[in-house]
């Protein structure tokens, strides 16, 4: 932008505004299609409006040219209809540049063209609540209210499977953000009375269908269930109520029709189930005629069945193999081993409801439940509590034949959840899934390009070779050294002399303190040596270029580092992990964990550490905001992130290459300190002066000019860093 | 030191008026076995669920002076067993609570023990075991424990990390009482008890302290403890607006991330 500012500090008009244009619009321009037109609208602008347009002009260009040209001929209107306000109008490019990293070309011109939409929904936003700023605050919520934990989704509709919520994206019906908020936690409240109060009990497409008008007998069954669960939610949450009771006006309205008002007494004892609720629409079917209340959403019970079925399925599943691992901890060994050839004789389990309240609706939220054994009762564990808690609310009981514990006292607990091998990926298996998204800083944009990178962890595969052998022996003098001065470090008790308080006296103390008294001054009362333990509490974590031109010798210097860094790391107690990186392009962003931060130093470690093999590109940022992520879980005190490199980042695309890339690292880096992270670079790059200081700050990085010095220097500075 | 001088010190540890406790199982019936038996003890549990008030109620009901050493990480095994002052120009020897109680045959009760250092706790080894014993390094002699000396420890199994956890040879020693926090009719019993609110207050209280528990593990590494129950009832019935008075003595006392936060804080406006 000051580069423009520079050229003109004058109003430009149409002629010189399309010079300007021309330079960056030139790769779409023709004998037929040229910048007069953009030119012309937005010579009418005002001189900050200008230079702001062409600055972004020069942006976008760099990515797409044609993109460009149809920026700059909307440009003007757009400024118009987000009226002149600037920062709005960055929010439609941002939008339109999004679009185009989604979905290409097509889409962004959509958004390019539609700036009164863009506007209308923008003003709207100022007001409104989306789904995104408050899904995680909704999430929790939900979560303490009691049942399953559920989750929150987008959708068109409102309706609820059972397992997820699913809400509108952006709510700006009602004039102030606190109350589009309070919107918001009424559809979210209602949805979860659904599925706390057995709405879904019973499958409902099965008993409606014996109404004559099907359609009628589901809108009728929705009003009524919405009024138990109302009134439920009334008796439980009255504060909640209270701050939503003005989005109900059309249910007050109901309220004081007299064909309602049966319904309404009959739901005012709180003790109603979905069966009340079936019952009165059965009574009053042909009487009542059906309203929509706006919060109501829809009853999308296709879903609800599919979802219950297979949930109820797992739930069996896993409920009858808790209690096979029950048995079998139950059963002393020994009498295993006297019927092992026996069939083995069934276990009674039963199960019961605890503190069943006195006062019938006092503690109904709060139900446990015992589970005995052959009479004997057992505390079941959280998993098991919730487990029983989850079936109740599915079922409103335990079948008997939940009861029997699977395969005999025999018992594997499958891993419910098959995981994705991430190489199929590639094959179409499976897309995105199971991986982690990070943003990457554009630069050009000064934005964040959204859940731009994907990134995978990749399994190293091991390779059981001789290699840390001949390493330990080929460094046996280095490592010795090493070991020794890696001592120095451990924790160590330091002792302060002249306390007042102390495990040992202090002898000179003392004698200087009589001394003291005998020529008449005050005896000192400091006369104790106190021991300190200074804690090393380090946790840190090695990120390695595994990127192609580490290939050969590098390679070998990376690996023979790591080897002596573990040695020498073994003598103390500070935590470490080690992760290595490449991969190829913004979507294949792979980490390839050597050694997580929990797990030893053992033979498996060693076998990865032999297998690191020079791969594809170095897409920096991503890996480091990946590590700082595990490293910001990890509690320590000091936590480090010391990336061994041999270059800038780099990628398959040209983009990625320079300053882009670099800017990008500095980005992530400067996250990372964010978090408390401590971040170091080794590298072997000669030409690393050139931008090093300016992504780690001039103290954070060092250079190691001989790659056969690598595996010895680094261990020395990881030594001086943390001592 | 004179005998008497000891007996004097330790009725300064006894606790004269019934604390009120409010038995969840049959964890006094344990207790009192364990103290006939001579066995050590290990409560653990969640923290504000009830532990230290269980030790004082107990204390009293077995009628032994009561001394509650609330461990740190500065705390030293001299800091238990005790050390040598110097006044007027003459070294004395300074009796620390471990040696006081067993020679007083108190209750010794190490609060939180896992906050000490490791090397710390294997002073207690010795006393943990038939031998029962207290060896005094610096003064070089061994301690007998009377009779009604009892050890116990408590700690608290959420702070479960890698860097604190109880070693394999000291949790071994130990007759274990689990703690959790009583059930909702319990609850709202000693809030009741505790506080004197009105039991529709004490009934809501405690609702809300589910929905907090429910959140452990979303959010959350523990919910709220009957101990802030009982501070947020104080509040209310000093006349502080209940959902004020949550949100001050609960959710702000339970996290600092400003979303689970506000999401407390609305599951508070929601009830009251």
């Amino acid at each position: 932008m000051s580069k423009i500012k520079l050229q003109s500090q004058l109003k430009l008009n149409t002629q010189e505004m399309e010079e300007q244009l021309d330079k960056y619009l030139d790769p779409v321009l023709s004998f037929r299609r040229s910048a007069n037109l953009p030119a012309s609208t937005m010579a009418n602008l005002t001189i900050e409006q200008q230079q702001f347009g062409l600055h972004w002009v020069s942006v976008i260009a760099a990515t797409n040219a044609e993109m460009a040209y149809q920026f700059a001929a909307n440009y003007a209107n757009a400024v118009t209809c987000l009226q002149q306000n600037l920062e709005a109008v960055e929010s439609w490019i941002i939008e339109s540049m999004s679009a185009f990293d989604k979905k290409g070309l097509q889409l962004s011109m959509t958004v390019l063209h539609n700036s009164q939409k863009f506007a209308d929904n923008f003003f709207k936003k100022q007001q409104g609540v989306s789904l995104d700023e408050i899904k995680k605050v909704l999430t929790t919520y939900v979560c303490g209210l009691s049942g399953r934990p559920l989750k929150i989704a987008l959708a068109d509709s409102i309706y609820t499977d059972t397992e997820t919520l699913f809400l509108p994206g952006l709510i700006s019906d009602y004039g102030s953000k606190e109350k589009n908020y309070l919107y918001y936690k009424l559809l979210t409240v209602y949805l979860w009375a659904q599925n706390w109060y057995g709405t879904w009990h019973y499958d409902l497409d099965w008993t409606i269908q014996s109404y004559e008008d099907s359609k009628k007998a589901l809108l009728l069954f929705h009003n009524i269930e919405t009024i138990r669960l109302l009134q439920r939610v009334k008796d439980k949450l009255p504060g909640f109520y209270r701050q939503i009771s003005h989005f109900l006006e059309d249910y007050h309205q109901l309220q004081q029709l007299q064909q309602w008002q049966p319904v309404f007494f009959t739901l005012s004892n709180t003790s109603c189930t979905v069966e009340t609720s079936f019952k009165l629409l059965a009574k009053h079917y042909s009487l009542l005629n059906p309203v929509a209340f706006h919060f109501q959403g829809i009853l999308n019970s296709d879903e609800v069945v599919y979802k219950k079925n297979q949930r109820i399925l797992k739930e069996k599943k896993l409920f009858r193999e808790l209690l096979a691992k029950i048995s079998a901890e139950k059963k002393p060994v020994q009498e295993e081993k006297e019927t092992i050839n026996e069939p083995t004789s069934e276990n009674n389990f039963s199960i019961k409801k605890l503190n069943t309240p006195i006062n019938e609706e006092q503690f109904t939220d709060t139900v446990s439940y015992e589970l005995s054994l052959d009479g004997q009762a057992i505390m079941p564990s959280d998993e098991m509590q919730s487990l029983i808690s989850n079936i109740y609310q599915d079922l409103g009981e335990i079948p008997e034949e939940y009861l029997v514990a699977a395969g005999s006292s025999h018992y594997v607990i499958e891993n419910h959840q098959t995981k994705d091998n991430s190489e199929d990926v590639w094959s179409g298996v499976y897309h995105e899934r199971d991986a982690f998204f990070y943003d990457e800083w554009d630069h050009i944009r000064q934005h964040y390009r959204k859940n731009w990178c994907v990134l995978r962890e990749v399994e190293v595969s091991g390779i059981y070779d001789d290699f840390i052998q001949k390493t330990v022996s080929q460094y046996r003098g280095i490592i010795k050294s090493l070991r020794c001065s890696f001592e120095e470090l451990k924790d160590e008790n330091i002792n302060i002399k002249r306390q007042s308080q102390g495990d040992e006296f202090d002898i000179d103390a003392i004698v200087e303190s009589y001394a003291d008294l005998s020529i008449g001054m005050e005896l000192s009362e400091k006369i104790f040596i106190r021991r300190q333990k200074e804690e090393r509490n380090i946790a840190v974590i090695f990120l390695v270029d595994m990127s192609g031109s580490t290939k050969g010798w590098i390679n070998r210097a990376e690996r023979e580092a790591l080897v002596l860094l573990c040695e020498s790391l073994e003598i103390l107690d500070d935590r470490y992990a080690i992760y290595g990186f490449s991969g190829t392009s913004r979507k294949r962003c792979e980490i390839y964990p050597i050694k997580h931060i929990h797990e030893d130093y053992n033979a498996e470690v060693k076998a990865r550490i032999s297998g690191i093999i020079a791969k594809d590109y170095t897409r920096m940022g991503a890996a480091i905001r990946h590590v700082s992520h595990l490293l910001e879980e990890v509690e320590a005190r000091t936590k480090l992130l010391i990336t061994l490199s041999d270059g800038k980042p780099d990628d398959y695309d040209d983009q990625y290459r320079g300053e882009y890339g670099i800017e990008d690292t500095r980005k992530a880096l400067f996250e990372a300190k964010q978090k408390g992270i401590h971040p170091y670079c080794i590298t072997i790059d000669k030409d690393s002066g050139d931008y090093l200081p300016h992504m780690y700050g001039a103290a954070n990085y060092a250079l190691i000019e001989d790659i056969h010095k690598l595996p010895k220097k680094v261990t020395d500075i990881y030594r001086k860093l943390t001592s | 030191m004179a005998l008497d001088k000891q007996e004097v010190l330790a009725e300064e540890y006894l606790i004269k008026n019934e604390p009120y406790y409010e038995a969840v199982d049959n964890e006094i019936s344990i207790f009192e076995s364990a103290y006939r038996n001579k066995l050590p003890i290990l409560l653990k549990g969640p923290t504000g669920c009830g532990k230290t008030r269980f030790m004082e109620h107990m204390a009293w009901r077995l009628k032994r002076p009561l001394i509650t050493v609330s461990c740190h990480d500065d705390l030293t095994a001299s800091d238990l067993v005790g050390r040598y002052l110097i006044t007027s120009g003459e070294t004395i020897w300074l009796d620390g609570p471990l040696a006081k109680s067993v020679r007083a045959g108190a209750i010794c009760y190490l609060d939180e023990i896992i906050e000490a250092r490791k090397d710390t706790t294997v002073v207690i080894h010795p006393l943990t075991d038939n031998r029962r014993v207290l060896p005094m390094e610096k003064k070089g002699v061994v301690l007998n424990a009377e009779d009604e000396f009892c050890m116990v420890i408590s700690y608290n199994p959420g702070y479960q990390s890698i860097l604190k956890d109880l070693k394999q040879s000291t949790r071994q020693r130990f007759v274990a009482l689990e703690f959790d926090y009583p059930s909702a009719e319990i609850e709202c019993k000693i809030l009741l008890n505790e506080t004197g609110v009105s039991p529709e207050m004490a009934n809501m209280l405690v609702q809300f302290a589910h929905m907090t528990r429910n959140l452990k593990g979303n959010g959350l590494d523990e919910g709220a403890s009957t101990r802030l129950l009982v501070h947020a009832a104080l509040l209310i019935k000093d006349g502080i607006d209940p959902v004020v008075a949550c949100k001050s003595s609960i959710a702000q006392a339970l996290t600092d991330d400003p979303e689970t936060l506000s999401a407390i804080n609305e599951l508070c406006s929601s009830l009251f």
